[in-house]
């Protein structure tokens, strides 16, 4: 078949259509979010007639409109592409945005214009090809051409979705997904979209504190190593769910030296062990004839793992089978089969699997994704029933880690889940431990980006970089190591966290003789072998920009 | 039984309604024993494979009555009979074409004769469920089907062994929501889901790919009733009517300036001057025919000059129109057709689905540069946006014909009627009729963003089919409303 | 050797042939050597020029006390223009800052509220400075401008004492227009 692009019929059609777009679309381009930015900008260039022949008023809707907390709809700019709807019907399984009327009066709208609660909402912005919807998060933050990116990974859970990180003057204005077709297919969820504006928050921590008062980064060290220094058992240790490769190695480092003994706890870490053998790929569940989803709502543990067992479901044909007590969203296909087991019974319910006849006739590839049921299964036999199965039907398994580096924490092993009832130190990295403070607690060190009340108390207040500022690299719940690219530079007196750790190391009496990001790298790339991909980081400099080429107007 | 307004009784060309009149046809008891029914029926599914079914009609060479003319034999052969899963029959009577309304004679008329025609088709391409999409406007035809299909399952034809066969068939009724757009086939199978009414992109055809994704076969209810006199007479008997290339009878509903509208069975291959002037009687006394449709308002016009012109859809291409649902409008010198363009117009823009944007915004440019030439405003710059509209909206850039024959609507007038525009634009010399236009100061005033005004339009009150006593009070309703509200 | 010849030949002649230091001066022409009658003619024509001029009327200025007419089009400091019922004019869409060949103009917008309504529609702009040691004055951003907000006006005496105060801030610069900057803008607005 041969298509041709550049026939003069086809040349006009394409003006033609493009002036049709414009005759009711207002010009908001000044002031309109996409502007500069906008396909519909682009094309109209490119390919539209060179002067307008619209006249007359053109349809007035109200707006803005907020769709929700994080949308704002515009109905006069909307083309009616229908991509958000479809978007909405076929990819995520929601029913909440539709179109009313019809005709030219046809406005996009939200079922009984109740606000968007998806997850997944927030994609509609990157697919809308005009201004019609905008993150009202970002709105009016800057233009396209104020602000410069990088190519770096979210921070907000275990998949590892590829981002944009947009900045303009040192603040982060923006998020937007990276399509990397191993892992995310250019989906994000509203939480690695939306929830970045701590970073900006004025009241960030820039100097270390001492019992409240302004003080230097060795003094401040000092004092947290003799905090902490030999207290074995006693001293519990805190850790952030999205603490790099890089921190856990020379974290490790730490606890095999100075601080043997400490107990650890990393937020947010499910309670699945280690994989034994290598496990499922994202990917792979789009060959999945028969997907199993065990103790897990993947909607909000991994939601862009959702989005693609929805894929494999409605458009590959696969089975799924939940085994979950409660309702998930993947009930939303009929022909789901699920199976509501009692909290903890995950297991058993797993192993009655094996002679369910769509696995014993999968015709295909089977997998199998378990979580922790948020801490009520007996991990250790649930995984272990999990391969079981998935050495009996032929499939493979995904465990659904749900800490950003849940699992390259676990293959540095720092990844604790130690109780810290009793400590008498605390190091609290991150956010506080969820679990509260241990009131045995005497000496706490806090080191975090944002003073917070539980911080108040602490002995020695160190400020922290964000996922903006840090350098490094995530391994993410199948196991893919990938870079975070750092939009904004660190400002002294803030310090990147290895060279804090590093410090930290001096003043506990531990050489970490490192200079730079890249020798960490490569010594953790020699030491563990799950992160061997650290030895290898690929070229910081984002991918050029694709330059739309064709003819102009006709 | 109302009065009949069309053919009926014994004529050469009277293959549908030869018993069209007989008291209680609508009847099955009636309808077998009078008029022969479901004599075609038995023969197919007692006597006959389906291969042979699919191949007679191949041979009668009938092609579909509903606006594109495809081959019916050709389009039974596209389903695989053998493909295992279910396969549906939908039958599109959703007329809602300006202007024709044979699909309602049938139904009323003789509702068996549908049904018959039905299950021989689901039979032939192996389906045990058809659809019947009915215009949510047909209450009558709606009930009469209804009450059809209870005396065909009593009478045990339809049911899981229909004449003895075991070949379970049924037919279920779905009430349409009242929208052009779900006369389009992929429209309707959208509708019939449950969703919202808008073409599908092609391919896959229904054929392969229809209502909940299975095979479908979707044909008019015209195509449908012509099966049985094909199954009882022979395909090679229907080839003997009409032309070589499309044989034939078809019927023909002719409204507007006539003295005696109504639906006629006419042998294709007759011209127009036929259809309009001896079946109907010709327009009325003391006025001069000007221009007709002559297949529904979907078909580019011809004006009297065209009399001539043969019903058989290849003299109808060769003069640049179509046959489409064989709804002949007429309209004599009385009235004009720049004002039955935009009347046409305006329709086109209030049936738009809104799914592809030549259709969706162009029909709505159109309406609002005719009703600037239409209040005596118009200039070169209005004529010329209309014929780039017209342009934009024809040759297929729409997923379904919607958007063409709104094109079709302007180009057609434009060619026939060149002269009648520049009256209107250029020289103004027509009367101004009235505007919905806001003031011309308000639409010059690029308002600003904040203004909003109601996005309300015009009911969609048919103004052809209505008496004059509705076209009236049509008109003192839209000049009652104030210039605000229609934009 | 011959290829040599050749590459030399091929060099094309310099549109201006080169000369050494006495070269290229011409002959005085022969027979006409000037005589002491062409000297005080000479001189003559000098004087008459500076006397000339001596006796003509004055058209230096004395700065600052009097000062020299503008042209209409003049490019001087800028301001920013409002609506006659109040509102900001500018809508903060940074395309004035986007033109900016040296890049001296700074917005940052904001989003309009019911409560606070600082301009027509969504947006206005929260910030607007402009750097006026590096601004050119060469008006693009008053070209930009899609809302006719920025316009540049007639004063060019922006001397002042720190650097800090030539970073023209919002306040500074919606400061009403001249009088005569205003009727001329309002004259066109008419045409137009």
């Amino acid at each position: 078949m041969v298509v041709k692009t550049l026939s003069p019929m086809a040349v006009q059609a394409r003006a033609d259509i493009l002036e049709f777009e414009l005759v009711n679309h207002p010009l908001d381009c000044p002031v309109c979010d996409k502007g500069g930015e906008c396909p519909l900008q682009d094309f109209t260039f490119r390919h539209g007639y060179p002067t307008s022949r619209i006249d007359g008023p053109r349809l007035h809707f109200k707006k803005p409109i907020p769709l929700s907390e994080n949308i704002a709809l515009d109905r006069e700019r909307c083309v009616l592409c229908y991509r958000c709807t479809r978007y909405y019907d076929e990819v995520a399984w929601e029913q909440e945005l539709t179109v009313g009327q019809r005709g030219v009066q046809s406005f996009i709208t939200s079922q009984f214009d109740q606000p968007l609660q998806s997850i997944f909402s927030g994609n509609i912005i990157d697919l809308c090809p005009v201004g019609a919807l905008t993150s009202r998060v970002w709105r009016f933050e800057s233009r396209p051409w104020d602000m410069t990116h990088t190519e770096s990974i979210c921070s907000k859970c275990a998949v590892g979705c590829n981002v944009n990180l947009w900045q303009r003057r040192g603040q982060l204005v923006r998020v937007t997904s990276r399509e990397n077709d191993d892992i995310d297919e250019g989906w994000i969820c509203d939480r690695g979209r939306f929830d970045y504006t701590d970073v900006n928050d004025p009241s960030r921590l820039r100097t270390p504190r001492i019992n409240g008062a302004k003080a230097t980064w060795a003094d401040a060290l000092a004092t947290v190593s003799t905090g902490i220094k030999g207290k074995g058992a006693k001293l519990g240790i805190s850790l952030p769910k999205d603490i790099t490769n890089e921190e856990a190695f020379l974290f490790k480092r730490l606890l095999d030296g100075p601080l043997r003994g400490a107990r650890v706890k990393m937020h947010g870490r499910t309670a699945l062990p280690a994989p034994i053998a290598a496990t499922l790929r994202i990917k792979d569940l789009d060959a999945a004839r028969v997907i199993v989803i065990v103790a897990s709502d993947t909607e909000s543990d991994v939601p862009i793992v959702n989005l693609r067992i929805k894929k494999a479901a409605s458009k590959r044909g696969a089975r799924l089978i939940v085994i979950h007590p409660d309702g998930v969203d993947l009930d939303r296909d009929p022909n789901t089969i699920h199976i509501r087991n009692a909290p903890g019974s995950a297991a058993a319910e797993v192993r009655k699997l094996a002679s369910h006849r769509l696995l014993k006739s999968a015709g295909g590839p089977i997998a199998i994704l378990y979580g922790d049921g948020l801490g009520s299964e007996e991990m250790a036999d649930l995984a272990k029933s999990c391969r079981d199965l998935a050495d009996a039907v032929g499939g493979n398994v995904m465990p659904l880690y749900r800490a950003t580096n849940e699992r390259g924490a676990i293959e540095a092993g720092v990844a604790g889940w130690d109780p810290l009832d009793g400590i008498e130190a605390l190091l609290s990295w991150g956010p506080p431990p969820t679990a509260g403070i241990p009131t045995s607690v005497k000496f706490m060190a806090a080191w975090d980006h944002l003073p917070r009340p539980e911080n108040e108390k602490a002995d020695v207040l160190l400020p922290a970089t964000t996922f903006a500022q840090r350098q490094g690299s995530y391994t993410n719940l199948e196991g893919t190591v990938q870079f975070l690219r750092p939009p904004i530079e660190v400002v002294p007196p803030l310090k990147e966290s290895w060279e804090v750790l590093v410090e930290l190391g001096a003043a506990l009496g531990l050489t970490l003789d490192y200079a730079g990001i890249f020798a960490i790298q490569r010594d953790a790339a020699a030491a563990i072998p799950a992160l061997a991909a650290l030895a290898q980081p690929p070229s910081p400099e984002p991918a050029p920009e694709p330059v739309l080429i064709g003819p102009a107007h006709p | 039984m109302a009065e009949l307004r069309g053919s009926f009784g014994e004529a050469r060309n009277h293959l549908l309604t030869r018993w069209f009149g007989t008291e209680d046809l609508h009847r099955l008891d009636v309808y077998e024993s009078k008029a022969g029914g479901y004599t075609a029926l038995r023969k197919a599914l007692l006597d006959m494979k389906p291969a042979e079914l699919v191949n007679e009609v191949k041979t009668s060479g009938l092609r579909g009555r509903g606006g594109a003319g495809f081959a019916t034999g050709v389009k039974w052969s596209f389903i695989n009979r053998d493909a295992p899963g279910p396969k549906y029959v939908v039958v599109n009577a959703d007329e809602s074409e300006p202007g024709t309304s044979k699909d309602r004679y049938i139904m009323e008329n003789s509702p068996h004769m549908l049904l018959e025609g039905i299950m021989i088709a689901a039979y032939a391409v192996g389906a045990n469920q058809a659809w019947v999409y009915i215009r949510g406007e047909y209450d009558g035809p709606h009930r009469m089907l209804v009450e059809a299909i209870a005396e065909a399952r009593a009478k045990g034809y339809l049911g899981p062994k229909p004449m003895g066969v075991n070949y379970p068939l049924d037919i279920q009724l779905y009430r349409g929501h009242g929208a052009y757009i779900c006369g389009e086939e992929t429209a309707l199978l959208e509708s019939l889901e449950g969703k919202r009414a808008q073409p599908r992109s092609r391919p896959p055809f229904p054929a392969v790919k229809g209502a909940w994704g299975r095979p479908t076969l979707l044909n008019n209810v015209e195509t449908l009733s012509t099966v049985p006199w094909i199954i009882n007479n022979g395909g090679a008997a229907y080839v003997k009517f009409g032309t070589e290339k499309s044989p034939g009878t078809r019927l023909m509903s002719v409204s507007g300036n006539v003295r005696k509208p109504g639906v006629y069975e006419v042998e294709l291959g007759q011209t127009f001057r036929h259809v309009i002037m001896e079946l109907a009687g010709g327009p009325p006394d003391g006025r001069e025919l000007k221009v007709f449709w002559p297949g529904g308002s979907s078909a580019p016009v011809l004006p009297a000059s065209m009399l001539d012109t043969h019903t058989d859809m290849e003299a109808l291409a060769a003069a640049r129109s179509m046959g489409g649902s064989g709804g002949v409008i007429v309209m004599d010198d009385s009235h004009c057709v720049v004002k039955a363009a935009a009347r046409l117009l305006r329709f086109y823009a209030h049936e738009s689905c809104g799914k592809c944007t030549p259709c969706r915004v162009g029909s709505d440019w159109a309406v609002r540069t005719f009703d600037r030439i239409l209040a005596n405003e118009g200039s070169q710059v209005e004529l010329g946006i209309l014929e780039r509209v017209a342009d934009g909206l024809q040759n297929g850039r729409c997923l379904c014909g919607l958007g063409d024959s709104a094109g079709w609507v302007i180009d057609s007038t434009f060619r026939h009627f060149r002269e009648e525009y520049e009256d209107h634009a250029l020289r103004h010399t027509r009367a101004r009729w009235w505007s919905r236009r806001p003031s011309s100061s308000a639409s010059r005033s690029r308002s600003s963003a904040t203004t909003t005004s109601s996005t309300r339009s015009a009911p969609a009150v048919s103004a052809w089919s209505s008496s004059p006593r509705d076209r009236r009070a049509h008109r003192q309703a839209a000049r009652r409303r104030s210039p605000k509200e229609w934009w | 050797m011959a290829d040599d010849e050749k590459t030399t030949d091929a060099r094309p002649e310099h549109p201006t042939p080169l000369r050494g230091p006495d070269e290229g001066i011409p002959a005085h022409p022969k027979g006409k050597v000037p005589g002491v009658g062409a000297d005080i003619a000479a001189l003559a024509t000098g004087l008459k020029t500076t006397l000339g001029e001596f006796f003509s009327p004055q058209v230096t200025l004395e700065y600052p006390e009097d000062k020299s007419p503008r042209s209409e089009r003049y490019r001087g400091r800028h301001y920013l223009r409002r609506y006659e019922n109040g509102l900001e004019r500018c809508i903060g869409c940074e395309l004035c800052a986007a033109a900016c060949p040296v890049g001296c103009i700074l917005v940052i917008a904001a989003e309009n509220t019911e409560e606070n309504r600082v301009s027509p529609g969504e947006r206005y702009a929260k910030t607007y400075e402009i750097n006026m040691l590096r601004c050119i004055f060469c008006g693009y951003c008053e070209d930009a401008c899609p809302v006719q907000a920025i316009v540049l006006g007639p004063e060019y005496e922006l001397s002042d004492t720190s650097r800090e105060k030539f970073i023209y801030t919002k306040e500074k610069l919606l400061e009403p227009l001249p009088p005569d900057v205003q009727a001329r803008l309002q004259s066109k607005a008419k045409e137009t």
